[in-house]
């Protein structure tokens, strides 16, 4: 579930929908945590869908990193890329606010960190300072700027006002902050092998 | 998952979300389809479900013939009932739009087949309107339902279905694709065949009020 100070915007016509902070969220809070009404297709349930949904599966789902895909049932699968992400920690099956998002400004991630395919890269017009000009899913340097960010930012999780604590499972927690603590760089590893 | 032709609106406080037309729909066309993404869950999922998730589902979700809840995955679960509604339930997988739609018009169907948990009152401001909807209502007015259902369906196969390669049919459904996409008439299920007596025991007590 994405957090409740969120709400869907039209953007243009080329990039679609995305979601925006109604108030400022602070660095730290958890803005999106798997739940029990979310969807994970693995290969074989994929496969066992008509190909009318192949579309579907791309344009709505994310990969998990582990061989399957999850459809978000709320907001959450609006949210757009930027090279420069207020977002981030999906394989832990939660994210949390990189930095301050004001009232007004999008909730974004870096797709490089969604495990994307190279099939999947898209020209980038987020327009951020840092914009790579594409959306590859071979940025390691930006995979593992995301991973910093979230490390530091995990360390004022229990600071800020946490309305979604209630959904997130602590072995998560404790698995992003040991994995993060003391892994980093194999992360970033990870993220790429899989995506490849 | 609803039509293509659709956008989700805020209309009030009160209401909440609606579903309008963003184009012209012919009667006869599926304005909804259950598709592969929705998720089906059992009473017992529900009951097992988070407070903050169980919220979500009893306001959002309906229980189907089988029992069995539909939490759809798109703005599909923000249609709101009526009860002069632009479409009817037909089989297990369909809104059928039982008149033609204009761009700008509410997407609304009958919340009087859903199995509702408690009476649900109503502002539709229909000059039919029942003021409460009750989870047994189509014991009464089945036979307009069912009318206002089979004229539409005679219909189907003479226009546009987006909404066809999506659909998860059920055993209910496939004698009724079948005979339309052979232009062939078929007896729709009567709206009373989707009535389940009693809530579920396990959700009785604590289930909030639809009111979506």
């Amino acid at each position: 579930m994405i957090h409740p100070d969120t709400r869907l915007i039209a953007v243009d016509g080329v990039v679609g929908s995305g979601v925006i902070a109604t108030r400022r969220i602070p660095r730290g809070s958890i803005t999106w945590v798997m739940d029990d009404l979310d969807r994970t297709f693995n290969g074989a349930q994929m496969n066992a869908l008509p190909a009318s949904y192949d579309k579907l599966i791309e344009h709505w789902t994310f990969h998990d990193g582990r061989g399957s895909r999850v459809l978000c049932w709320d907001l959450c699968r609006y949210m757009n890329h930027s090279c420069e992400p207020n977002c981030g920690g999906s394989e832990f099956w939660f994210e949390v606010a990189l930095r301050d998002i004001e009232a007004g400004e999008q909730l974004t991630n870096d797709y490089a960190t969604l495990y994307m395919r190279p099939t999947e890269d898209f020209e980038c017009r987020c327009g951020a300072p840092n914009c790579r000009g594409a959306a590859s899913h071979t940025a390691t340097h930006a995979v593992g700027k995301v991973y910093e960010s979230l490390r530091t930012a995990l360390e004022v999780i229990g600071l800020v006002a946490q309305p979604l604590s209630g959904l997130l499972r602590a072995h998560w927690l404790k698995y992003a902050q040991e994995t993060l603590a003391l892994n980093l760089d194999q992360i970033v590893d990870t993220t790429l092998a899989a995506a490849e | 998952m609803i039509h293509p032709s659709s956008e989700l609106r805020f209309i009030s406080q009160e209401v909440g979300y609606g579903v309008f037309a963003t184009e012209h729909i012919p009667r006869g066309t599926f304005l909804w389809v259950l598709d592969h993404f929705d998720r089906i869950l059992t009473p017992a999922e529900v009951g097992a479900l988070q407070p903050m998730l169980r919220a979500i589902v009893d306001r959002y979700a309906y229980q189907a013939a089988d029992g069995n809840f539909v939490f759809c995955w798109d703005f599909g679960r923000y249609m709101n009932h009526s009860c002069a509604p632009t479409s009817r339930g037909v089989g297990d997988a369909f809104e059928l739009a039982i008149r033609d739609i204009e761009p700008g018009e509410q997407l609304t169907c009958e919340y009087g087949t859903l199995n509702l948990y408690e009476p649900m009152t109503c502002y539709c401001g229909a000059p039919n309107c029942r003021g409460t909807i009750r989870r047994d209502d189509s014991k009464r007015h089945f036979k307009q339902w069912d009318k206002e259902a089979s004229s539409a369906f005679a219909l189907a196969h003479t226009v546009p279905q987006p909404l066809l390669p999506y659909a998860r049919l059920g055993a209910r459904d496939l004698p009724l694709i079948e005979a339309m996409q052979a232009g062939r008439a078929a007896s729709v299920p009567s709206s009373r065949d989707f009535h389940i007596a009693e809530a579920p025991a396990e959700l009785r007590v604590a289930a909030g009020q639809r009111t979506r």
